[in-house]
């Protein structure tokens, strides 16, 4: 199904392009503004999802799939039934991406930070979306999280995949070495709780990046 | 079995020809987990398998798809399933449940699980040798056709098309999954599928997966509008509920919808995702009393790649940059293999209104066929103008053609038999469009008269040998007319006779019309436009030359094409009269004056880089521009970076501005001949495994503005590629990038590949996931950081 993708968020775009405070100059913004609109029109976001029961050992039923690691056992604790989550901007912004790259580097740079923000801004709109859904039902949505982050191995992402039929549904497949393509593409799991949980998975200690952030580097957080 | 094709080959032509519908559904009711591979119930429960075929039988299907759909290499990697046991286990299958009846067992070929080139790591030479292990155990064991379905990917649908027709003899039918808009994921249009694959030689063409029958229909529609072919249609039954993961539409909805299908003369149908042996029962009861016939299909001359179709129907412009002939910056490009320099001169066409790009790689020293593969690679990766494939060698023809993801054209077949028995059988066998030369083993005949006798000669021979008359332009021959004054009048009289009796596309090269005369402009327009007139549609020429670009734009308005003037008014408004070159420019100094080029180059800004840089030629050598000016202004936009007074994006800007200054000091050292500026090679790669190369492309064009001459090997570099080139360059610094945790173990590989070679070289690593103790670790001479920090190694490697 079609995903929302409304707005680019410029804080976060000049933090992926390293800026770590300070001024910005005139130039910048104004290309920013623009490249940011046309990611928003290049994009054809998609998104597509399931949602299971999920049994006492937490493997979702119907499956094999067991999430691996802790972190994400924590955070589905108590939970009924999850939801498998993809989101991508599309096969257009990876070309237009490439094509840039060759005549114009500076634009290269700032559209592939327009979109990471993008892909996000996706992601934050469908679980907007379902949280309503399900806050009118009487439910509640955990946090949304990623194979990678925390102690979720990042292979399980092409477990996600499988389940649901990225490629046939919102056209993404995985590379031999496992990176998905369209390169602007989530996968996620959120859990459905009966009582409001505590969202627990901000913060730079369950990120994987924790060693090697660059934000983390400059004494910074990414702000997630 | 034979006779089962040809019932087949009748049955799609004269009757309605059901296919079966949804295996994975069935399966599913069966208790197949999600996530589990289906192919492994071939083997284990074979009696579940042969059952749903039977159930299919009885309701009408006269084709059954085994259950092969993921029975590829790729997607049975680490099942502990073989492609041939599964393959064998499977038709064996269906061959059981077809036993007795007068129905066919399909192989059945589903997408590969990995994407190709060039979004993806996968070649399209993989893809083929994936396809034909399928399609080889496919026929041994039996089958009577070969289907390709839910293929989003033109290019993997080519790769498998070809696997089919060149193992095997079996008829093959292709259908692609179309999303509501009309294309494909990866942005294929149904009128592209149908020109491509029609022309390499589809038995079917059609839709399924994704969409119910009344989103497909619309689609349905104008595919048959684009091709001769019977049009095979499998939608699934309505639209998928997520949380219950069901469809939307009933058995006798479904069947009802497809009779809209029936009534347009689509004869060839079944059902994917959701339905049943039910659904297939409806739909036959309900379309087999619809006699209606498909409307005939008004043929047209269609060139493509998967996202873009230029149908020629007007004046489609030729771009004809992309050649080394008299070229010395160009043929710099292709012996250094600087696919970036060509990659530019396509996108830069295509900005300026090229709709087709001319490709011709051919000078001394070049293995031509290699670097046609290379170079169609290249430009495909970032520009989708459908290409014309320009050589005088069928090999590299038949190379560019082979990996070409679309409908191209040949340039060119003469009227001699050596060229045209060598030639157009290629043409024929990959579909494309082909220009015939009015020429042969004599010359160029100097009548009109006996160029058209030519012209016919070759339309004949192509006709004979399958080719459509539309896919057959012909080349009038523009001759200078400085020197064969009376010939000008010549071609376009040959020119008028082949498109008003002959029925055909005129191609002319036409700038040659103007050779070795002053202001060569207003000779090449005015000929160009009066053949246009004649009935030149296909002109070869430079679409950066503004004035021809202006003819053709204005010749637009006048035939009618452009309606209401618009796009002659979008280009033509905001022109103002050239103004004069300012003469009065104050001398640069050189200097981060607000004049000189230091402060250019600080700014990012390009042109003015690169006039500064053609001014201070006049004055200083093309080392002392490099050293005393550009590199310096690049040290101080660095260590202003380094001091966080501006940021990448800024960086990236200048060294933007800063490569045209090196263009315009590259194309002066070629015309004088005097060497080069290089200040040494580095070899920059993406590691094995990983396709994140913005950091990496950042990187050497900062490297290139220091004057290092950079050897780009892209990304998913395998180990030996980087080795390999690294000893034959003789390369003294190689940077390798990583931008994942998991492809971390491939840079290390390559490290130590590289060591265990012996060459010398030192080695510079980078990337997002790296620390300088991991790159100590792993045997890197050197951890960058950034862009800035991999020029200070490099100065330090080369002094």
């Amino acid at each position: 199904m079609k995903g929302t993708l409304n707005s680019v968020n410029r804080n976060e775009v000049l933090k992926y392009l390293g800026y770590k405070g300070g001024a910005t100059d005139e130039k910048t913004i104004n290309d920013i503004q623009r490249i940011s609109e046309d990611v928003i029109k290049t994009a054809q976001p998609a998104v597509t999802y399931m949602v299971f029961d999920i049994e006492d050992n937490f493997c979702f039923s119907g499956t094999n799939f067991i999430p691996g690691g802790n972190d994400i056992k924590k955070m589905l604790e108590g939970c009924k039934k999850a939801v498998l989550m993809a989101a991508t901007l599309g096969m257009e912004i990876e070309k237009k991406l490439r094509a840039i790259q060759i005549t114009d580097m500076y634009s290269a740079l700032i559209f592939d930070c327009c979109a990471s923000s993008a892909i996000e801004n996706v992601c934050d709109n469908f679980q907007n979306e379902l949280e309503e859904k399900v806050n009118k039902q009487g439910l509640f949505l955990t946090d949304r999280f990623s194979p990678g982050y925390g102690d979720m191995p990042f292979e399980q992402q092409k477990d996600i995949c499988t389940m649901l039929r990225t490629e046939k549904n919102i056209g993404v497949s995985l590379s031999s070495g496992g990176i998905m393509i369209p390169r602007k593409t989530v996968t996620a799991i959120m859990g459905i709780s009966d009582k409001p949980k505590e969202k627990r998975f901000r913060g730079c200690e369950s990120c994987s990046m924790f060693e090697n952030c660059e934000y983390r580097k400059g004494d910074k957080s990414c702000g997630r | 079995m034979a006779d089962k094709v040809n019932r087949l080959d009748k049955l799609m032509k004269d009757g309605f020809l059901f296919l079966d519908g949804a295996m994975g559904t069935m399966l599913q009711k069966a208790g197949l987990k999600l996530g589990e591979r289906p192919e492994a119930i071939c083997i284990e429960k074979p009696e579940i398998i042969t059952d749903i075929h039977r159930q299919y039988v009885e309701a009408g299907s006269q084709i059954v798809y085994a259950n092969t759909f993921g029975a590829n290499r790729h997607k049975l990697e680490g099942t502990g399933l073989e492609v041939d046991k599964v393959i064998e286990a499977a038709v064996k299958c269906a061959k059981n449940a077809v036993e007795g009846t007068n129905a066919m067992v399909a192989l059945d070929i589903g997408p590969i699980g990995e994407l190709l080139e060039p979004s993806g790591t996968l070649s399209f030479e993989s893809a083929y040798d994936i396809f034909k292990e399928m399609v080889v155990i496919g026929e041994k064991a039996g089958c009577d056709i070969i289907v390709f379905e839910t293929m989003t990917d033109l290019y993997e649908v080519k790769a498998g098309l070809l696997a089919a027709k060149e193992n095997t003899s079996l008829p093959v039918i292709c259908t692609m999954t179309f999303e509501e808009n009309g294309r494909t994921f990866t942005g294929c249009s149904v009128e592209a599928m149908a020109a491509v694959l029609e022309g390499l030689g589809a038995d079917g063409v059609g839709i399924n997966c994704s969409l119910g029958p009344d989103e497909i229909f619309p689609i349905a529609k104008r595919l048959a509008m684009a091709t001769t072919l019977p049009v095979v249609v499998k939608a699934n039954a309505g639209l998928p509920d997520p949380i219950t993961n069901t469809y939307d539409i009933t058995a006798d909805k479904f069947a009802e919808s497809m009779k809209q299908y029936a009534k347009i003369g689509i004869r060839v149908m079944g059902g994917c995702c959701g339905t049943t042996p039910e659904y297939i029962k409806e739909v036959v009861k309900a379309v087999l009393p619809i006699k209606n016939e498909r409307a005939k299909v008004e043929r047209k001359t269609v060139l493509c790649s998967p996202s873009k179709v230029v149908t020629v129907d007007g004046v489609r412009v030729i771009g004809e940059r992309i050649n080394p002939t008299g070229k010395k910056r160009f043929q710099q490009a292709l012996r250094e293999g600087d696919m970036a320099y060509i990659a530019e001169r396509a996108i830069e066409q295509a900005e300026a209104g090229a709709d087709i790009l001319d490709v011709n790689v051919g000078m001394p020293g070049i293995n031509e066929k290699e670097m046609m593969i290379k170079v169609v690679k290249t430009i495909q990766s970032v520009c989708d103008l459908p290409l014309q494939i320009d050589s005088s060698d069928p090999e590299a023809i038949e190379a560019g053609l082979r990996i070409f993801n679309g409908k191209a054209i040949v340039n060119s077949v003469n009227g001699e038999d050596e060229k045209i028995n060598t030639i157009l059988p290629i043409v024929k066998k990959y579909g494309a469009s082909v220009i015939g030369l009015a020429m042969d083993e004599n010359g160029i005949p100097d009548t009109a008269e006996k160029r058209i006798a030519i012209a016919e000669r070759i339309l004949d021979k192509a006709m004979s040998m399958g080719i459509n008359k539309e896919d057959v332009f012909i080349d009038c021959l523009t001759l200078t007319v400085s020197a064969q004054q009376e010939q000008a009048v010549e071609t376009l009289k040959a020119v008028r006779y082949v498109k008003e009796k002959l029925g055909l596309h005129n191609v002319l090269g036409v700038s040659n019309i103007s050779f070795g005369l002053p202001a060569r402009e207003y000779i090449t327009t005015n000929f160009l436009t009066q053949a246009m007139y004649a009935g030149l549609d296909l002109p070869i020429i430079n679409p950066n030359q503004q004035a021809v670009m202006d003819a053709v734009c204005s010749y637009r308005v006048l035939s009618g094409e452009d309606v209401n003037s618009e796009k002659y008014i979008e280009r033509f408004s905001g022109r103002t009269e050239q103004k004069v070159v300012q003469t009065t420019e104050k001398k640069s100094n050189g200097a981060d004056s607000e004049t000189g080029i230091g402060y250019a180059v600080s700014k990012g800004l390009k042109e003015e880089t690169a006039r500064l840089t053609k001014e201070l030629l006049k004055e200083k050598t093309e080392l002392e521009i490099i050293n005393e000016l550009l590199i310096p202004a690049l040290d101080r936009v660095g260590e202003r970076y380094e001091k966080q007074e501006i940021f990448l994006p800024q960086l990236i800007n200048s060294a933007a501005a800063s490569c045209e200054a090196f263009e315009v000091i590259k194309k002066s050292i070629l015309a004088k001949g005097t060497g080069s500026v290089s200040k040494g090679k580095i070899i920059l790669a993406t590691v094995k495994g990983d396709i994140h190369d913005i950091g990496k492309n950042i990187v050497k064009v900062i490297l290139e503005n220091y004057g290092y001459q950079v050897i780009d090997l892209g990304r998913d570099v395998p180990p030996e590629t980087v080795v390999e080139t690294a000893i034959k360059e003789d390369v003294k610094l190689v940077g390798l990038s990583a931008l994942m945790t998991t492809t971390l173990n491939s840079m290390k590989e390559t490290v130590d590949m590289l060591r265990a070679s012996g060459h010398g070289c030192k080695i510079v690593v980078g990337g997002a996931v790296l620390t300088e103790e991991y790159a100590k670790m792993i045997g890197a001479d050197c951890y960058a950081k950034d862009a800035k920090a991999t020029v200070d190694f490099a100065k330090e490697v080369f002094g």
